[in-house]
């Protein structure tokens, strides 16, 4: 197919929607290439399709010796504040409650070895990302990733990211009930919703089938549904209990209880009305108290409940909030083999033992069991994603999930099946066992990708590792069960306050050397969705953790008492015994003894700290009106390469989307507009706008706005090259002059260049 | 089977089989990767070195350029060192690509001569190329993608190993990128390999 774009070789294969967001973000691209476009809303609408900033990005290296620039071919082309246009990028994509199918599974294969590093990282809020990403590759990655119904949108930045939930709902021995169909209502009802545009930074939602099991960790989360059957006029109702205000970061805040209990009709209206609060109320300049969490903490719940309470009662009537409630049952899964008992195998595969007491979980059906793939580090190769889409058809039909802990799970496995799976994930290298254990650690990607990165998480997180599995740690079946988690800096992506064992990086200054260290965190709850968060007990070098590790578990080992968990050893402890267990593991020689301990983990430079960029994570605080306005200005740009491709009809359709565009930017500002509505557009701007008079230019009054009336009310008009020629100009004009009215209404800087 | 037209592709990636007579230290091989960026050993915009050893038969360790990676390949479970050539650094033309991504192999090889043991001992074994064709765009995993491409890749063979004559295999079931291996009837020494490797590349280079 050589000589054919994937934009035309997948028309047919994409939602339209989905299809035309992509064109619009590659016109957007392509404008901010020809620097028309402010390189801040470029960030912001890059992130919005979760297109991501990476370590180096500054053009910035130390290489070991001294920092050096990177001389990229683009020169000093941006994407984004200090950040250079051929710099590699991440790519995060959403995987909602981690369900992927194999051909999803094949596809992302496919994106990680043409436009990454051919490698598949599963993140601990369920997503995948790849790095090493040219930002122009990402509108064809989209496409693809588009063409197996998956989306990028608002991956990253001010949005609702991820919308989580437990791997095995729907198996789970413990749930209440199956909480899937109500995830994926909920994300696709959120996805690009009008009151969620407009947030100080990003929302990220969990869903949990029970209170008492970790698998949402809703307690950690901006907003949290956990699942309760109640008797409503003796009908048994499923329905949730909400919660709000959780998260992790410097501060870490545990969720509030918004409602005790609300119907699941009640669920998308009330996230709905959360949205609208947090988008109103919430910090927008500051971003370090933007995070709902420290609107939630500044009202009390008492407060936000009445707000929330309040926006309810006016929220127009959206028949989505209940559509989706008739085809929950669509969500229930069908094994894909007969039931069969396990018959220990005479000639058992080696390992295999160890493996299923590790990895499988019996399901609450008969027969059948959740088998986990432990991933190391979260990653795993193209071969490997391709391999796994085809074992999981043959053997569970598909039923893949991800995992916050970075882990795949294949879940209908018929038990008289394990023997032969467990063969078969063994030659792709997928049968690792200690899955859930000490050995299974959780780390962000901290200092090898991240821009905010100050430790190699990765690094610890690879050693330790290796250490578990070179039995250098206490075997103690309770040591066993105890998990570590890694973040590279304080902002927890690593989820280490939620971990018994967590650490962070953070340094020291040592023998005049700056020195990576790790934070110790411990006694986190992950039970109870991550109930409670562990204690600050000190700060080691990082080459030191290791020995910490093995000091904090034999101590456990030796002195816990019967059924003590690692949380009650801790608190029993307390923070001085703690402080005072770690203490021996502060120092290190001096660098001319041993230079080793000033360097990183899986890094031969010395460390030093001058790599660490401006974060990402936030995104710019732009309007949301600004967005969209930059939106437009590529559909009309879409429209000029139509005309310019002798496409006329495109261009006119194209240029007529682009005015509509613009004026639904400006009504949305100030009104709720039905989706997809062109009638109520122009009527809702033409009289909020132009009848007013608020929309007219000093000395060209209401003229700029007249070309779309004509268009709508009109339809196509003569489709020659001149009729056409001049509705571009038109269309170009009736967005300047959008452009010019935001800035006379807010002040707001153009995103025009 | 001769090609009839030109075939452009935006990535491809070309390994060449590595001789470890000491062994290999892939713990080093983190170091080695810094030490080139330090030195700019290879060519190539070098951005950064990434870990991967606790994949199982990954790109093990890489050095990420803009132009081009570089990584120690075991996706066979043989040592190899791969490089991958990206969007629009040197030729797009299929066949000078993969010159292109021999060439950048075979000189980055020569530099671990300047290692220490047992990695400074590694050697280019030249009786072998593997070709993965990272363009389903161009090269679809298809039975008529991979006759495309092994016609492509004949003349390749001929080019490179001309004289000694030079065989190549699919080695690829869909949906994977098509695979296909250049072999030597007998192999020759780096040095030509280099030269006719260059020479396919029509001397076109990322630096
Ligand atoms: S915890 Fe810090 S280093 Fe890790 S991914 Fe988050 S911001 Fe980056």
């Amino acid at each position: 197919m050589s000589g054919v774009s994937w934009r035309e070789a997948l028309d047919e294969e994409m939602e339209p929607m989905l299809a035309e967001e992509i064109d619009v973000f590659e016109g957007q691209v392509e404008l901010r290439k020809q620097g028309k476009v402010d390189e801040r809303v470029f960030a912001e609408t890059r992130l919005r399709r979760g297109v991501y900033g990476q370590r180096y990005d500054n053009g910035q290296r130390h290489d070991g010796v001294a920092s050096r620039e990177l001389r990229f071919p683009a020169g000093d082309l941006t994407k984004g504040p200090e950040t250079f246009w051929d710099a590699p990028g991440m790519q995060r994509i959403k995987i909602p409650y981690g369900g992927v199918t194999p051909d999803q599974l094949e596809v992302l294969a496919e994106c990680a070895e043409e436009y990454s590093d051919d490698i598949l990282h599963i993140t601990t809020r369920q997503d995948v990302q790849l790095h090493f990403i040219h930002i122009e590759d990402t509108p064809d990655m989209m496409r693809r990733l588009a063409s197996v119904g998956i989306t990028t949108r608002e991956a990253c930045g001010n949005g609702v990211r991820n919308v989580t939930g437990c791997p095995i709902a729907g198996v789970c021995r413990t749930e209440v009930f199956d909480v899937t169909a109500y995830a994926d209502a909920l994300f696709r009802f959120l996805l690009g919703h009008p009151d969620c545009q407009d947030f100080g930074r990003k929302f990220k939602p969990a869903f949990s089938g029970c209170a008492g099991e970790p698998c949402g960790l809703v307690m950690m989360h901006d907003f949290g549904a956990i699942a309760e059957i109640r008797d409503v006029d003796g009908v048994p109702t499923h329905g949730f209990q909400i919660y709000v205000g959780g998260g992790l970061g410097t501060t870490p805040h545990q969720a509030k209880q918004l409602y005790e209990w609300v119907p699941a009709s009640e669920l998308l209206p009330v996230a709905q009305a959360v949205g609208r609060v947090f988008g109103r109320e919430g910090e927008k300049k500051n971003r370090n108290r933007a995070r709902i969490k420290f609107l939630v903490a500044k009202l009390g719940i008492e407060e936000f409940r009445r707000l929330i309470d309040e926006e309810r009662a006016i929220l127009p009537y959206d028949p989505r909030w209940t559509s989706y409630l008739p085809n929950v049952g669509d969500f229930d899964e069908e094994p894909a083999r007969d039931a069969a008992p396990l018959v220990a195998p005479e000639n058992a595969p080696e390992g295999f033992g160890a493996w299923l007491d590790s990895n499988v979980y019996r399901q609450r059906q008969d027969g059948y069991v959740a088998a986990t793939i432990a991933l190391p580090l979260g990653d795993l190769t193209a071969d490997q994603a391709r391999a796994l889409a085809e074992v999981s058809r043959r053997y569970v039909g598909g039923a893949i999930r991800t995992t916050v802990e970075q882990n795949i799970i294949l879940r209908w496995v018929s038990e008289g099946d394990l023997p032969e799976l467990y063969r078969e994930l063994a030659e792709i290298g997928l049968a690792e066992p200690g899955a859930g254990t000490i050995f299974d650690i959780t780390s962000c990607p901290g200092t090898d990708t991240c821009k905010l990165g100050i430790s190699s998480s990765r690094g610890l997180a690879g050693e330790l590792r290796r250490r578990v599995a070179a039995s250098s740690f206490s075997s103690d079946t309770a040591v066993e069960g105890l998990k570590i988690k890694v973040s590279g800096c304080f902002n927890s992506c690593g989820q280490h306050h939620v971990s018994d064992i967590g650490f962070f990086g953070n340094t020291r200054k040592i023998d005049g050397y700056t020195v990576p260290h790790f934070q110790v965190v411990l006694g986190g709850r992950w039970r109870e969705n991550a109930g409670s968060y562990g204690m600050a007990v000190g700060a080691v070098p990082s080459k030191r953790v290791p020995e910490v590790v093995e000091a904090i578990t034999s101590r456990f080992a030796a002195e816990r008492q019967s059924d003590e968990t690692f949380q009650d050893f801790t608190t029993r402890l307390g923070k001085k015994e703690l402080g005072a267990l770690i203490e021996p593991f502060k120092s290190i020689p001096t660098h001319d003894e041993d230079p080793t301990p000033y360097t990183d983990w899986g890094d031969a430079r010395e460390f030093t700290k001058d790599d660490m960029g401006i974060g990402e994570c936030a995104g710019e605080v732009v309007s949301s009106t600004t967005l969209e306005l930059s939106s437009a200005e590529s559909l009309s740009f879409d429209a000029q390469i139509a005309f310019d491709d002798g496409d006329l009809v495109r261009a006119d359709e194209r240029a007529y989307r682009a005015m509509l565009s613009a004026a639904e930017a400006l009504v949305r500002a100030e009104t709720i507009l039905p989706p997809e509505d062109p009638d109520a557009v122009v009527k809702e701007f033409k009289e909020r706008f132009y009848d007013t008079e608020r929309f007219f230019d000093r000395f060209a009054k209401g003229k700029f706005a007249r070309p779309l009336f004509e268009r709508h009310e009109q339809g196509p008009g003569r489709l020659d090259a001149d009729s056409i020629r001049i509705l571009l100009e038109e269309t170009a004009l009736f967005i300047d002059a959008c452009y010019a009215f935001e800035i006379r209404e807010t002040g707001a800087q153009s995103a025009a260049v | 089977m001769p090609a009839t037209e030109q075939l452009v592709v935006d990535r491809v990636a070309v390994t060449v089989p590595l001789n470890a007579p000491d062994g290999v230290d892939i713990d080093g091989m983190i170091g080695v990767f810094h030490g080139w960026i330090q030195r700019g050993a290879v060519p190539g915009t070098l951005i950064d070195v990434a870990d991967y050893r606790h994949v199982h038969h990954g790109p093990v360790v890489m050095l990420v350029a803009h132009e081009l990676d570089y990584a120690i390949d075991l996706a066979d479970g043989d040592l190899g060192l791969r490089v991958t050539r990206k969007r629009t650094a040197g030729p797009a033309d299929l066949r000078a690509a993969v010159g292109w991504c021999a060439a950048h192999a075979l000189r980055a090889i020569t530099a671990f001569a300047d290692e220490q043991p047992p990695n400074g001992s590694l050697s280019a074994r030249t009786d072998e190329l593997r070709v993965r064709v990272l363009d389903r765009r161009a090269v679809p995993s298809t039975a008529a993608g991979a006759e495309r491409a092994l016609a492509e890749l004949g003349e390749s063979a001929d080019e490179l190993f001309g004289a000694s004559g030079g065989s190549v295999t699919a080695d690829w079931a869909p949906p994977a990128p098509v695979t296909v291996r250049i072999r030597a009837e007998d192999p020759l020494s780096p040095g030509d390999l280099l030269a006719a490797a260059d020479s396919a590349s029509a001397g076109l280079s990322s630096d």
